[in-house]
Parts: C-alpha cells; structure tokens; sequence
C-alpha cells in the first residue's frame, strides 16, 4: 500500500526577462517578459511504506523542487501528490503531522534560545500527549546522544550538534514520513554514522518511511534500498541501486602513488579493459567489477609491485547520472 | 598637486561605483519618489487647515511664509530629503562589520574613510543628475513661471548658486554622519534604532516636518545644527529667504561641523581598530 | 483556545529571544519614543500657531493623536514580522519551515514575534490619552469610552490587515517592502481630524479602508453623540470584519506562489 503517490507532477517557474541598461531598466516598471523555466517535468512515481528512498540529482536537477512540493513548501504547478490519501489542497495541516523535514542547510531551531525550548514548543505544535513526548524524548536524547547541550542556546551548538537536534526536531511527533535534505552535508564520520544508524533504527522500529536526497554514496549504499535519479526535471531511473551499479559497469577506480612503477601494457594484458591515467602523482586505475574481480586486482598490484598504499573509489552518483543522461 | 591627482585616480572607481549601485536602484526609486509626492499632498492639506483657521485667512503670514511659500516649501523639503536620504554609508559601514571585511579593507592601501565617502558621492552624483536638477527644473519653472515666486533673475540665479555649494556640503556632512553612525555600529549591531534617531533628528531639527521658523528662538539654535544644513539652509537659500551675510556665515558654521564631525569619526575609527585587531574582525 | 495557548507559547520564545539582546530592545524602545514625540511636537508648534483647527482644541487633537498611536502601536507590538517577509523572507527562501507545521502560515508569522520596540508608541499614546482626555470635556457616557476602545482595536485590526495585504504581494512579486513602507505611512494621516482633508479622502478613510471610520468616529462620539451608538458600533465591526477577511483571502491566494529560492 503506497503511502506517497506522485503523479505527473510539473512545477514551472517564471523567471524574468532582464535587459541592459538604464532603458531596460524602466521598460521592466511597466511590461515585463518572462521565461517559463520546468524545474520538474511530469513525474510520477509510488512510495510505500517503510521503504527508505535515496532521489538524486545534481544541483539544478529538480530534486529540491519536487522535495519541496512533496512537503508542502512548494504549490504544484499540475499534476497530484497524494500522501496517506490525503492531498495538500484540502489537509496541508493533517498532512504536516504526518512528516518530519530536515533540511542540512537550513535549521528549524530557534536560535537565540536553550535548545529544549524548541522541544517544548514542537510538543504543543503537535499535540504530543504527555506520555508519549516523554518516551519520545527521552529515546531520541540517548540515540543521538543530546543530554550534554539540552540547555545550550542554539547559536553555541556546533554543526554536527545542531544537525542531530535538528533531526530529534523533525521527529519528535513521531512522523510516519520523513524527508531529509542533504541531512550528512559537512559533518565528521563520527556525526555521520550516528545520523545514519538513527535512521536505520527508526525505519526498522516504527516502520518510518525515510526519503532523503545526498551527494553522499555512502549515505545511499548503507541506508537506501530504492533510488530515483531525477535530471532536468525527468525521472532517469527508478529502482535498486545494486541494480543500477551493475548497469553500468560497476565501476572502480583504485589509486596508487606513481612512484611504483607500474607496467601499463602488462597490466592491460592481464585485466582486458582496464584503463590507467596518471595525474596529480598518481595513478587511476579503473575498471568494472562486472569483468574483473576486485580481489584478482588487489592481490596482482601487491604481489607485482608491492603496493602498499591504496584508494579504492565506487563509482559516484555523478558519473551514473551523467552516463544515464549520456544514453538517453 | 601631484598627489591630489594620483589619489583621485585611485578613488573615483568608488565613486563610480557609487554612481552605479545607484543607478541600479535608480528606477525604482525613481517611481517611489514620485508616489512619496503623494505624501506630500496630505502634509499640504494640514497646511491649508492651519491656514484657513488662522485669523486671516488663507492670505495670512504665517512664521514668514505665506501659503504658496509653505507648499513650495514642502515640496523642496521632500525632493532634497529623499535625496539625503540615499546612498547610506552607516549600512554599507554595517555590511562590512557583519561580513567581517572591515580588517581585510584595512590592509588595502585605500583609506577606509575616503572610500566610503567617495562611494556616497558618486551616489550623491547621479542622484543631483537624474532627480534633482531635472525635477527642480520642473518645479522652480512652474512657480516663478506663473509668477508664484517672486524673483529676479540675477537673483535666482545666485539662489541657484549657493544652493549648490549648500547642497555639496550637505553631501559632506550627510556622508560624515553616516559614517558617525556606521561606527557607533561597532558597539551596537541595532543599525535600524540608530538610523531611525538620525532620520528624526535629520527631518525635526532639519525643519522636514515643520519649517524651523516655527520653533521660535529654539529654532534659530537649531538652524546651527548640522541636521539644517541637511535640510532647512539650502531650500531656504533656493527659495531666496536667507540673506546674503547669514549664507556667508552658515557655509563657514557647515564646514566647522565637518570637521569636528571628522574629526570624532577620525577618532572614533582608530578605537574600533584597536577593538578589530585585538579581537579579530 | 488552542491557538491562544499555542500564541503565547511562541510570543514567550520571541520575547526570550529578544531580551537576549537587551541594549537592541532598549535603543529600539527610544528610537520609537523619540520618533513619535517629533511628530507630536510638530503636531503642536502647527496647531498653537492657530487658536483651533475646524473647532478642534489642540487637547481634542492630542487625544485623536493618542487614539492612532495607540491602534499604530498594538500593530507594532503584534505584526512586526510582516516587515521582514515583506522585505527579506519570501525573497531569500527563509519561509519554509513555516509551511511545515501543522498550522497556518499567517498565524505562525504573528506568533512568533513579538516586538518590544512598539512600546516606545504605545507609552506615549498612554500618556497622550491620559493628560489630553483629563483636559477635554466628554459628554458621552461609559457607552461612548467602551465605543473608542472597540475602535482603537478595530483599528489595529485594520492596519494589520492592510499590512498582511501588501507583504503578500512579495510572493508575486518577491519584494514588496517599498510599498508596505509606503503605505504604512498614511496610517499617521489619520492622527489629524478627518474634517481637514477633502471629500473624496475622507470617503476612502471610511469606505474603503475603514481606519477613519473605527478612528474618527467613535472620537466624534464623545463630545457629540450619535443617535445610534450600537449601528455605529456594529458598522466598524462589519467594516472591519470585511476588509480583514479580503485582505487575509488574497494572502492564503498569493501564499500558493511562495517560491523558496536563494537555496
């Protein structure tokens, strides 16, 4: 049973026509030209419940657009988004208590005041029984680990602390949806790995349905069983991202320092279809897992050339997105 | 000689900067000039209300000004105003101290000071260009024109003249208490409070909502104030209401102001380096 | 008595939020106080220039100046945070968390400030009404002071309303400060009696947009009262009542165009 349906769903900005000069300038006072800009061109797609969905795009792609419109923020331009079989023409506010957003860039916090305010206020926001905020508090305080900074204005958190406050926030209500915007930008491994244990924790506790857009693979590989890849305002791929990865090649490239000596012509003739660039003093050497084992090539460099220093890189979301974009 | 040459080469790309940051505005500023006229018209209805109910009636002198006197007052007293009231050093001062620039201007071989100020001038510029002149035109053709003011034109024309030199001084002192402004930014962030004492001290002591004649002896003070300069002393002077002896003692009184306002900016900006270098800007 | 619940929690974070800059709070205070006592003693020197004005006393004319103030500075206290979507937030894309609770857009913008500054306007027309209303004589009863009240409020309601409609406009057109600052300044012009303006101004004061009316009227009432005070009284409600109503539809109408950009 799908919780989010989309479908074709547009949004069309209009931006103005600007001309040069002083002239330009007064003709804009009285008649101005627009540009019809498609952000997000006629998607559609289901989520059920308790699926985890990476979307994915490069910047400018539409992925905030279509975030934001499934959130409210944003008035669709046509098409329909239903959520719990509700639509936000009619129950904006039944539908907000069902999500949760986080947005990396932005906090919901208020600023000037301890952190626990904020807490105090979202519970009367959100008609949180008694009881129930109690537990839910008390458990999102241990799993993002909030007691030491409850009492702390939020302008004196650090990022990775206001990020995790800013999650607990979101969450609060105990939202059947949650949305996370780049919920990993800028935080250290450690703040990372908490967020994304929190959200693996919550899926499998209370079956939360989580759609989160990154830049980070690592986020959709440990979190995602779904991805949609959206470009110029079009669904490119909707499916599982081993599936995807095995599309196109599986690709990855490990880097060695260039001080080893390494014979590119024997290393073609061992791996056909390898290739090997040398730049930035060291060297590049990429090929897909589909034809070559990882491990055949680890074990050749070590015993041939007596690496020991090594970088192994998965394939990033936008080489996929730009090789996707290249076929269609 | 040389050196005045050399350091208006290295400051007129302020102005002219100044000129363009205006000019970019300029169009829709422009049009809420011409709708801030409006305003004008309901000040001119309490006028025509005062006169009607004094004793004499519509024809009576009032503080020195009769009523064709009064409207053309106002009308100056807005269009100048509006023109102080652009081009804000104490804001781009504010911008400075929030982006944290002010110590990186520091290293620059560019006075802090004369960069700002060379800014509002090129503002100040485009502003007398495209508002002022074209619309002073308009309206001082349209009063003497139909014989509402009443004045040779020897006279206007020597009017017109101190009007000028009244009008770069203003742009002076306006510019040195921008900048007073935009260092007392450095102990409070609160620039919206602080402008808005200027802008009423600007348009009370600056005889903007009512000529300073109508302040009795406390109004001649005022007319001393740096504020009536910005205001009071040049529509007077364009109006031809000030003689010539009191024109040649207020340009004397206006520069004094701008030095010892400069002078308390001199000093007030080497206390905020001290602060800036000791606690990093 | 949800949302009033829901109010004061949010104007108590405001309020802590502000006193965490006490020196901004106080300056703002002054700069208001200090505004609006120039524009009284401007109100003065005018008006002692003349023995009275239409057969306005200068104390009859403070008092009207109190009334305005007053209704000027409930507005203040209550709607600040329209200024800044007017001029800032729907531009920069700053309003999205508030398209995410489970409440409406316009009551979480009132809530959620609540500007102390206003009480530099709000001190003086206190003692405008005290010291002007001890130096006039009223005729009316306890009837026509409750009416004053009610207009005072209606007033505010108006102002605020106007204001709601004009910052809405930036969601069309991405800025509307300008114009907001525009129009708010004609709120001052009714200070002064309505009487002194001509026909067709006074028409709009009380037809259109009803401040004369909830302003002028019940004043009028005190020292000649109306034949019906209870028309008169459900007339500024209704007047009153309509235009908020207007002016809050086109808001919900334009909130729809709110394009969180500068992302």
């Amino acid at each position: 049973m799908s919780i989010i349906s989309v479908k074709s769903l547009s949004k069309t900005f209009k931006k103005p026509l600007r001309e040069e000069g002083l002239r330009g300038m007064i003709k804009a006072l009285f008649s101005r030209k627009y540009e019809q800009v498609k952000a997000v061109d006629s998607i559609s797609f289901d989520i059920d419940e308790g699926e985890i969905v990476g979307y994915i795009g490069a910047n400018g792609a539409g992925k905030s657009t279509t975030i934001k419109m499934m959130c409210g923020i944003l008035y669709p331009t046509s098409g329909e988004i239903t959520v719990d079989g509700m639509d936000f023409t009619k129950n904006r506010r039944r539908i907000n208590r069902e999500m949760g957003v986080v947005f990396g860039q932005k906090t919901q916090l208020w600023w000037d005041i301890p952190l626990i305010e904020t807490f105090k206020i979202l519970k009367s926001i959100y008609e949180v029984p008694d009881e129930e905020y109690e537990e839910r508090f008390n458990y999102l305080c241990d799993l993002l680990d909030m007691r030491p900074f409850l009492t702390q204005t939020v302008r004196s958190l650090s990022l990775g602390q206001r990020m995790r406050a800013d999650f607990a926030a979101a969450l609060i209500h105990s939202p059947k949806i949650v949305y996370l915007d780049e919920p990993t930008i800028g935080l250290d491994v450690l703040v990372k790995d908490k967020i994304r244990g929190a959200i693996k924790e919550l899926n499998r506790k209370y079956n939360t349905t989580v759609i989160l857009t990154t830049h980070d693979m690592k986020d959709i590989e440990e979190l995602c069983n779904r991805i949609i890849i959206i470009d110029k305002g079009r669904i490119l791929y909707d499916g599982s991202l081993s599936n995807i990865k095995y599309r196109f090649g599986n690709t990855k490239t490990i880097f060695t320092p260039s001080n080893v000596s390494l014979d590119t012509a024997a290393l073609s003739e061992r791996f056909p279809g390898v290739t090997v660039e040398e730049k930035d003093e060291r060297y590049a050497i990429k090929f897909s897992q589909n034809e070559v084992d990882l491990d055949d090539m680890l074990l050749y460099l070590i015993n041939t050339y007596h690496v020991k220093d090594f970088k192994i890189e998965d394939v990033s979301i936008e080489d996929i997105t730009k090789q996707l974009y290249e076929k269609h | 000689m040389k050196s005045i040459k050399k350091n208006l080469r290295l400051y007129l790309p302020f102005a002219r900067a100044g000129m363009k940051s205006e000019l970019a505005y300029k169009a829709q500023i422009a049009m809420w000039m011409i709708i801030s006229f409006v305003e004008v018209f309901f000040v001119l209805f309490l006028y025509e209300a005062i006169y009607r109910n004094s004793p004499g009636g519509m024809s009576s002198v009032i503080n020195g000004f009769t009523f064709t006197e009064m409207v053309l007052y106002m009308i100056t007293s807005f269009m100048f105003s509006f023109v102080m009231g652009s081009g804000d050093t104490a804001y781009n001062i504010y911008t400075d101290i929030k982006e944290g620039t002010v110590a990186n201007t520091l290293t620059k071989p560019v006075s802090y000071r004369l960069r700002h100020l060379f800014t509002y001038l090129g503002v100040l510029a485009l502003d007398y260009v495209v508002v002022v002149i074209p619309l002073g035109t308009v309206i001082y053709g349209i009063f003497i024109g139909f014989g509402l003011l009443k004045v040779s034109a020897g006279a206007f024309i020597l009017n017109v003249f101190f009007f000028l030199i009244f009008s770069i001084l203003a742009g002076f002192i306006n510019d040195a208490i921008g900048y007073f402004v935009g260092m007392l930014v450095f102990h409070t962030d609160h620039l919206f409070g602080l402008n808005m004492m200027r802008n009423t001290l600007q348009s009370f002591l600056g005889g903007k909502m009512i000529p300073l004649a109508y302040m009795g002896a406390l109004g001649i003070v005022f007319s001393y104030t740096p504020f009536a300069f910005l205001n009071s002393v040049p529509v007077l002077t364009i109006m031809g209401k000030v003689d010539y002896s009191t024109i040649i003692i207020y340009i004397f009184i206006a520069l004094a102001w701008i030095f010892v306002i400069e002078l308390a900016n001199h000093l007030m900006f080497k206390r905020a380096i001290k602060q800036i270098t000791v606690q990093g800007g | 008595m949800r949302y009033l619940r829901l109010y004061l929690t949010y104007a108590k974070l405001s309020v802590m939020s502000k006193l965490v800059y006490k020196a901004n709070v106080i300056i703002g205070i002054i700069a208001f106080l200090f505004g609006e006592v120039a524009s009284l003693v401007t109100l003065y020197l005018l008006v002692s220039s003349v023995p009275s004005i239409d057969g306005y006393s200068i104390y009859e004319i403070g008092f009207l100046f109190g009334l305005t103030n007053m209704a000027v500075g409930i507005d203040h206290l209550l709607t600040d945070r329209l200024w800044t979507v007017a001029y800032f937030e729907v531009k920069l894309g700053k309003m999205d968390h508030l398209f995410l609770r489970p409440l409406p857009v316009l009551f979480q913008v009132i809530a959620s400030e609540v500007q102390l500054e206003a009480f530099g306007e709000i001190i003086l027309a206190v003692a405008m009404l005290t010291v002007c209303g001890l130096n006039v004589s009223f005729i009316g009863g306890i009837g026509s002071i409750l009416l004053v009240v009610l207009g005072i409020l209606c007033a505010a309601v108006i102002i605020s309303s106007f204001k709601i409609l004009v910052a809405s406009l930036a969601f069309k057109f991405k800025r509307s400060g300008p114009l907001l600052q525009f129009v708010y300044g004609f709120s001052g012009y009714t200070k002064y009696p309505l009487k002194i303006y001509p026909k067709i101004i006074q028409n709009l004061l009380i037809f259109v947009i009803p401040l004369g009316l909830c302003l002028f009227f019940p004043f009028e009432n005190l020292f000649s009262p109306v034949e019906h005070p209870i028309l008169l009284a459900v007339s500024m409600l209704l007047a009153t009542l309509f235009f908020a109503s207007v002016c809050g539809f086109i808001w919900s109408r334009m909130i729809r165009k709110y394009e969180s950009t500068g992302t």
